[in-house]
Parts: structure tokens; sequence; C-alpha cells
């Protein structure tokens, strides 16, 4: 910053000896040397001025260093929400159909059950990919535990089959529980032949993707474009980064990124993360320390999708808290139907 | 010389003026700027309409006391204060001694286990006394219960409050009809509660033991007061002694000790909460807040609930004409499949009407 500023500096010409110039001061001297300073400030100031106004662009690229580019998306607010008629509210629930996939290792058995057992009944398919075969629970079996080689079979796996059958794909670790519901409602106006790749963003240097705890959302042309630059070993290598390897998550975007889909942070309308990387319990502990005053209102999004870091109990008591747990008199006017799921009890 | 000045000015100003710029150029204000938080006391969804719950709270006006100790205000207390109790009609802190800016009432006794009953009925002497006519029911509740007072309007809107009666989870043991935990709050009709003072002037009731619910319970039964039934139409229960975790993921119905205590049939699992569920107990300052997110907060968007609740107002089914879900079979957790209720039933929704 400080040498590109000296670079923009006018030369100066230093004339003449301070001392010998000095000596010869007096009043007169005094005034004619602030009148010229004073000419000086006000010159260079213009000049100044006039480059910003020409150069207008160049001066975003000066304050870089605190600016961040960060893409944010939106949840649809009311008024989008009113305008639909009855007709588009069936169609438009009936049309996000949502595909999870949730990568485990016989390790997650506990967290694995938990997840089987509440929210992934409302994806309207859910699947578990494991490393390795086990023998309590079905899974689609990947024989690899290497995260990243787990994540490109998966999603591989999810294209060719399922491509035909549903638009969105929501990628999760066993440790996270996602409110399908709200990830539909927030998928309400967005086209999936667009390529969405969105979630809970992290910026690293000049990366910026979507942290696999907070749960991945791909709109299916997102996944179309990953398959095909999957066959680009250059572009997407199988063995993760070249000088030090990569997290999964980052070399998904890495991927992502040169078929022209990049990273969005979905937020609600106030602008609040609806995707979470860490639990209910420790988002209300931050707040109880960050704003006492306001800690429910400051704290979480009502139409929250992701949590992680639940430990497989406290997965039950939210499917309780989301599903059940109500205050009475409470009515909502949603867009949106949604019935609860066959065979299950705890919704 | 002159120009070196001019020159020393022209460096200065451009500088000057190019420090500056940043904070005319609108890029550089972050795209995400912190939400306002508007200082309302009651978060509202845009599309919420909170009509019925505004109509009952007018309809079923509800004094909430809490029980608490000045030891206890800024650490149990002040979470209440922020959370559920804004809820109620009135609110009122009991503690030992009084504090202004809290605020709480000073009772005038000492602290401790063994004052419990002591505070409780000056508690309930000093409401008598000063808020009779300004509330239907009268609450009691710890500064580590949580209480879903909406649920309890609900609750209590199909019962008259000159009626005497009191809610609450229902204990079996040393008192005929049964007495109501005092960790998970107990709920006393407007009659109930002048029966409660009344017996204390014509000392049918009096300080018999240390053990509030439980004396409470005693004096209770003395003075006519009815135990009610709190549990919903399908026999979940309401109000809780112990946090959400334990009672949906516990052991209770094999624990010999809570089903010898528990004076109905205890279920587990989802089936040991209800939906419209009134009370939790032991639950952490953090806990409170988790609650108060999953009930007037988070929700999932569209969903239609899987068992829909008699509306307000409407009786829920008399023991006599309720189901008999799990007959004194202690140990079993689900219901026995019998009637429309039944588990098993061919359909996703359970809705319960009131049998005319």
């Amino acid at each position: 910053m400080r040498s590109s500023r000296a670079q923009s500096r006018l030369p100066v010409r230093v004339v003449g000896c301070p001392t010998s110039s000095r000596a010869s001061g007096g009043p007169g001297t005094m005034i004619s040397e602030s009148t010229s300073f004073v000419k000086g400030v006000l010159l260079g100031g213009i000049f100044c001025v006039l480059v910003t106004f020409l150069g207008h662009i160049k001066t975003g690229y000066w304050t870089k260093v605190r600016h961040h580019e960060h893409h944010h998306i939106q949840a649809p607010n009311q008024e989008d929400v009113s305008n639909l008629s009855e007709v588009e509210r069936v169609e438009l629930s009936q049309s996000i159909r949502v595909y999870c996939i949730i990568l485990v290792k016989p390790k997650d058995l506990g967290h694995w059950a938990a997840v089987k057992e509440t929210w992934s009944k409302h994806c309207d398919k859910a699947e578990f990919y494991s490393s390795e075969n086990v023998k309590v629970f079905d899974s689609i079996t990947l024989n690899t535990d290497d995260m990243w080689a787990m994540m490109r079979k998966a999603y591989k796996l999810a294209y060719d089959h399922y491509k035909d059958e549903y638009n969105w794909f929501f990628l999760a670790r066993p440790t996270t529980f996602a409110i399908i519901e709200n990830l539909k409602y927030f998928l309400l106006k967005k086209d999936s032949s667009q390529p969405f790749y969105i979630g809970h963003t992290v910026k690293s240097g000049d990366l910026e993707y979507v942290d696999g705890e907070g749960g991945i959302v791909l709109s299916i042309e997102s996944l179309r474009r990953l398959s095909k630059v999957f066959e680009d070993p250059d572009k997407c290598p199988e063995q993760g980064g070249m000088i030090w390897k990569l997290s999964e998550d980052k070399q998904l975007a890495v991927c992502l990124k040169y078929t022209g889909a990049f990273a969005e942070n979905a937020e609600d309308s106030e602008g609040k993360d609806v995707f979470n990387t860490k639990s209910v319990g420790s988002l209300i502990k931050e707040a109880m320390s960050n704003h006492p005053q306001q800690v429910v209102e400051g704290c979480c999004s009502d139409m929250a999708i992701t949590f992680n870091g639940l430990a497989p109990n406290h997965m039950h008591v939210m499917m309780y808290g989301v599903y059940r747990l109500r205050a009475y008199g409470h009515d909502f006017n949603d867009a949106l139907v949604f019935l609860p799921p066959a065979d299950s009890d705890n919704d | 010389m002159q120009l070196l000045w001019t020159a020393l000015g022209i460096v200065a100003g451009f500088t000057v003026i190019f420090s500056f710029l940043p904070q005319l150029d609108p890029k550089v204000l972050t795209l995400k700027s912190l939400p306002v938080l508007a200082h309302r006391v009651i978060h509202e969804h845009p599309t919420e309409d909170n009509t019925t719950a505004a109509e009952l709270f007018s309809k079923v006006r509800i004094l909430c006391w809490v029980m608490t100790a000045p030891q206890s205000l800024e650490t149990k207390a002040r979470h209440v204060r922020a959370t559920w109790a804004r809820r109620c009609n009135v609110v009122l802190f009991m503690s030992s001694q009084a504090d202004a800016a809290f605020p709480a009432v000073g009772l005038g006794t000492r602290e401790g286990r063994d004052q419990l009953y002591w505070k409780t009925i000056r508690a309930f002497q000093h409401v008598h006394q000063h808020y009779l006519a300004q509330a239907d029911w009268f609450l009691k509740a710890d500064d580590d219960t949580f209480v879903a007072v909406d649920n309890l309007r609900w609750l209590l809107s199909a019962h008259a409050p000159d009626r005497p009666i009191y809610f609450g989870k229902r204990f079996r043991p040393f008192v005929a009809q049964g007495y109501m935990s005092g960790g998970a709050g107990y709920v006393l009709s407007r009659e109930a509660l002048r029966r409660f003072v009344a017996g204390f002037q014509t000392q049918v009731c009096s300080h018999t033991s240390p053990v509030e619910d439980l004396a409470l319970g005693r004096c209770m039964e003395k003075m006519g007061v009815e135990a009610g039934d709190s549990r919903d139409a399908t026999g979940q229960e309401t109000f809780h002694a112990f946090p959400p975790e334990r009672h949906l993921r516990g052991a209770f119905p094999k624990d010999p000790s809570y089903l010898s205590y528990s004076y109905y049939p205890v279920l587990g699992g989802p089936q040991s909460c209800s939906d419209l569920t009134i009370s939790f107990h032991y639950v952490s300052p953090e806990q409170m807040y988790e609650l108060e997110y999953f009930t007037w907060h988070l929700r999932a968007y569209g969903y239609r609930p899987r068992r829909q609740p008699v509306p307000a107002g409407q009786t829920p089914l008399a023991t006599k004409d309720r189901v008999q879900l799990s007959q004194p079979e202690r140990g079993r957790t689900q219901g026995s499949g019998v009637g429309p209720f039944a588990r098993g039933a061919n359909h996703n929704h359970v809705t319960y009407l009131p049998r005319s």
C-alpha cells in the first residue's frame, strides 16, 4: 500500500539549500512561503481528486485489503412469496426435489444412526455413502477413506444415477442436522439449471469455498459441470493439492471454480447465516457473551437450514424442537406445504 | 524556496485528500452489514399470524412467580426474565430479600432448601394480597424451569378460573389425589389460590414440612382443590420434571423410582413429550435460550404438524372417556393401540377432537 502511494507522488525538486535561504528570511518571506504552501496544498488536493475521478475504478483496488468480496445470496422474502398463486405454490412444493448425500465412516456409527432416525427422513431421498461396508446399516460403499476421494465418488455416483430425478443435491457430514423444508424454502425461486453452489462460505486467500461442516448445496447444473471437470486431472486432480493437501471442501471449490460455479453464502432476509457450522448450543453461548441483551434474537435465523457438531442425542432433541415443540396460537401463512413422512413418529 | 513550499504543499494536500477518500468511496463499506436488532419484546416472523395467541393473552391471564434467591438472580433468574417470563401477564421474582433493580420481591424468609415451603406460602400470600384481580391463574416456577406460556394458556382455556383446580406434573405417592412436582411448575386457579390462603388463615393448613410441593399438595387436598390432569388428548405429558433430553432419550420407562412417582403411565421416547409441552426443569441458562428459540423462533417452513391439538377452549377428553393408552403395565413404552389415537392406525395425521 505504502509503496503504491509513493509511486503516485509527484517528484519533488529541492531547490536551493534550506540553511542559506533561512538566513535571508524575515516576516515577508514567511508569508510568501506559507502562501506557496497553501497553494501547494490546494493543487495537491485537486490533483488527487482528479486522479480519483478519472481513475474511479482503480481506487477499488487500493482499498481491497479492507474490502472483501463475498457473494451473498438470500432467502425469498414475504413479497416474493405472496405473489405466488395457489397453483404455483403446489407446483413449486413438488418441483424442488432434494437428494441428500451423507458421507460416513464406521467410526461415525452413533451419528449415522441418529441421522437415519431423524432429519434425513425429510429428504426426497437420502443415501449414506460409506468408506467401507458396515453390517448394521445399508450404504453405498466407496472403498476409500480419503475424504476428497469419497466426495468425488459420491458426487459422481449421485449424478450418474439421479440426474433426471432430483434437481438439488445436499451433501452433509454425520454430525450435521439439516431442516430440509427450510432448504426448499430457500431454494424456492432459484433456477436449478443455473450453477448454484451454496452454503456457509469461508474465504481462504483468493479462494472462496463452502465449509463442508455446514452442508453443501449444488444445483443439478453445478453437479453436471462437476462431473465433467472430474475428468480433467489438471484442473481437478484426484489426489488433492500438488504441494500440500487441500481439504476436500476447498478442493471442491477449486474444481467448481474452473467450471464457472462460485460459492455463495446463504442468508435470511435479515442477513443472518442459514447454514451454520456450529451447534445451536455453541451459537447461544457465543451470543450470551457477545450480546447478552438479545441472545435469541441475535443468535440464529428463524429459517436456519443446518447446524453442526451435534451429539446423537442432541439430534433427537432438535427433531422434537423443530418439528413438534411449538407455541400454541401462532399460525403461519406459508407458500409451501410439506407433510410429515410416513412410518415416523418423532416428527 | 517558494517552489519547495509549493511542492511540499502539493504532497501534503494530495496525501490528506487521499486518506479521506476511502470514507467517501461507497465500495469500501462492507456488503454484509450487521442486522439492526429492533428492540421489540416479542419477535415476530413476517408471515406469522398471532391473533389466537393475542386473544388468549387477554382471556387467560396468567401471573407467573419465579422462586429465586439473591445469589441466583444474576446467574439464573435473569435468563428467565430475558426469555419466557416476558410472556406472562404479570411476572414476579420471589427472593428472601428485596432487590429493587432486578426487580425481586423480598419475602422476609431465610434462604435454603428447608425454607422452600415458607417462601412458597409467603409468595402466594403476597400474590393473593396484591394481584388477585389481575390474573385468572397463578403459576409457580423455579429459576431453572422453562415454561411455554402460550401452551399453558391453551391448557387452561378449557377450565374456569373460579373452579378449585390446579395443574402440573402429577406425582402419585403420599397424597391420595396425588400432588404436583415443584420443579416442573404448577398453576393454581384463582379459586385454588383463595382456598390455599384461606387454609392458612383458618389453620387448616400449616407449615407441615419443608418439602414444598408435597406440603402444598396436602393443603390442596384438604381444601378441596382438585389435582388436574394436564396431559394432552393423546395422553402425552405437558409438564416435565427434567430437561427434554432425559425424557426423549432417557431410560425412564425402566426406572422403578420414576415409575412409582409418576401418577400416569410413563411413556418413553417421542411419546414422553406433548407437542404443546408446557414445562421442563433443571434447564441450564444456555438451554433456556435454546428452548425459547425452538418454541417461538425456529420452525420448519410449510410443515404441517403430525398432531393437531384440540382447539383452545375445548375440553380435552375427560378421564373416563380417555382411551386407555397403556394400562398399569409398568415398563411398557408404547401405547396399546386402541381407538382412533392408536399408533399403527393408517394415517400420517392424528387429529383429535373432543367427543361430543
